[in-house]
């Protein structure tokens, strides 16, 4: 009888998010010994020629995996609740510190337009991991030289919108019919997730996600927040 | 020599991560369960541990409160390095870089 009524138990969006994380777990595991085996062997003899780019495919596959991995458990504890009154600037600037100098990319793309001060009810962390997410994204779609400005503004009488407005080619139709779609994603070094995580962060906050192609060209991704 | 001991329940990991650290110039010891922990500890002497944040189903905090009771530097890794921010110690995630690990092994040996 016990048995019969656990089997009914509908299956939650908890029970979902709970086997998303121990699947990360259990994938990882193993990717970690195949990493470390590889790395043996390649101490052991190094690998030259072709050997050599074989070895290079298995750490790219395994750092992609991974990748998908970790959105993937990005994603699935978003629902956990640490809001705290978050800092914008504060938490603009660590997101452009992280992704343009801790990075290596080149700091003079970026400029921040200080909005005034504003307080927000959010997981910090998940706000600054939305906002490099979204900056990566500039960065990855901006020529070379192309900058990315970040800025945010008061919006209606209780939101503050924070945009991120890069020099890429904007955004076509067909990618904005599938841009949050999982696992959708124009680019080699995206996972399709990115965006999903940016959307559903500001969704949990009482917000939304955003976008626009800009006159002149490029495109703006604007989270929306309440403020505190 | 640095003495390092490996603690990680997933036996195939750890020994390519004994392995590797043997290569890279390490006395090193490896035990699968929080149980064993404290006794090779005290039998081997490391002057650092790697402490998997999960064993035997349960986060290593006990753990790690216990080996930083006894002035043992730990660098912790994980499969989940947001379910470990609490470690207040080196957290790599895994799959691992060796040469990021030695890099922490080398830092924590060296605050001592």
């Amino acid at each position: 009888m016990r048995s019969t009524l656990a089997a009914d138990q509908p299956f939650t969006e908890e029970d979902l998010r709970e086997m998303v994380l121990r699947l990360a777990h259990e994938i990882r595991n193993p990717l970690a010994t195949i990493k470390s085996a590889a790395q043996l062997l390649e101490h052991l003899q190094k690998p030259e020629g072709e050997i050599a780019e074989f070895y290079s495919s298995i750490h790219t596959e395994i750092d992609r995996i991974d990748m998908v991995v970790r959105d993937m458990h990005r994603y699935a504890r978003l629902d956990i609740d640490t809001a705290k009154s978050v800092d914008v600037g504060e938490s603009v600037r660590t997101a452009v510190e992280a992704e343009f100098s801790e990075n290596g990319e080149d700091g003079d793309r970026v400029e921040i337009i200080e909005g005034p001060a504003t307080l927000v009810l959010m997981d910090q962390a998940q706000l600054e991991s939305a906002l490099c997410e979204l900056l990566s994204n500039g960065i990855r779609f901006s020529p070379p030289v192309g900058r990315i400005r970040v800025f945010w503004q008061h919006h209606d009488r209780a939101m503050v919108q924070i945009h991120v407005d890069d020099s890429g080619p904007g955004i076509s139709y067909e990618v904005e019919q599938n841009m949050l779609r999982p696992f959708f994603s124009t680019s080699t070094q995206g996972t399709g997730l990115g965006l999903n995580i940016v959307a559903r962060t500001a969704q949990l906050s009482g917000g939304s996600l955003r976008w626009q192609n800009l006159e002149g060209g490029g495109a703006r991704f604007t989270i929306t927040v309440p403020r505190m | 020599m640095r003495r390092v001991l490996v603690v990680d329940d997933t036996e195939t990991f750890r020994r390519f991560l004994e392995r590797a650290l043997e290569m890279l110039g390490y006395e090193v010891s490896g035990v699968d369960s929080r149980l064993e922990v404290v006794a090779a500890v005290e039998r081997f002497e490391p002057d650092v541990v790697v402490l998997d944040w999960h064993l035997d189903g349960q986060s290593s905090k006990d753990l790690l409160e216990d080996l930083q009771a006894r002035n043992t530097p730990v660098v912790v890794i994980t499969g989940d390095p947001d379910a470990a921010q609490s470690a207040r110690v080196p957290v790599l995630g895994k799959p691992l870089r060796i040469e990021t690990l030695r890099a922490q092994l080398e830092e924590a040996c060296d605050r001592l």
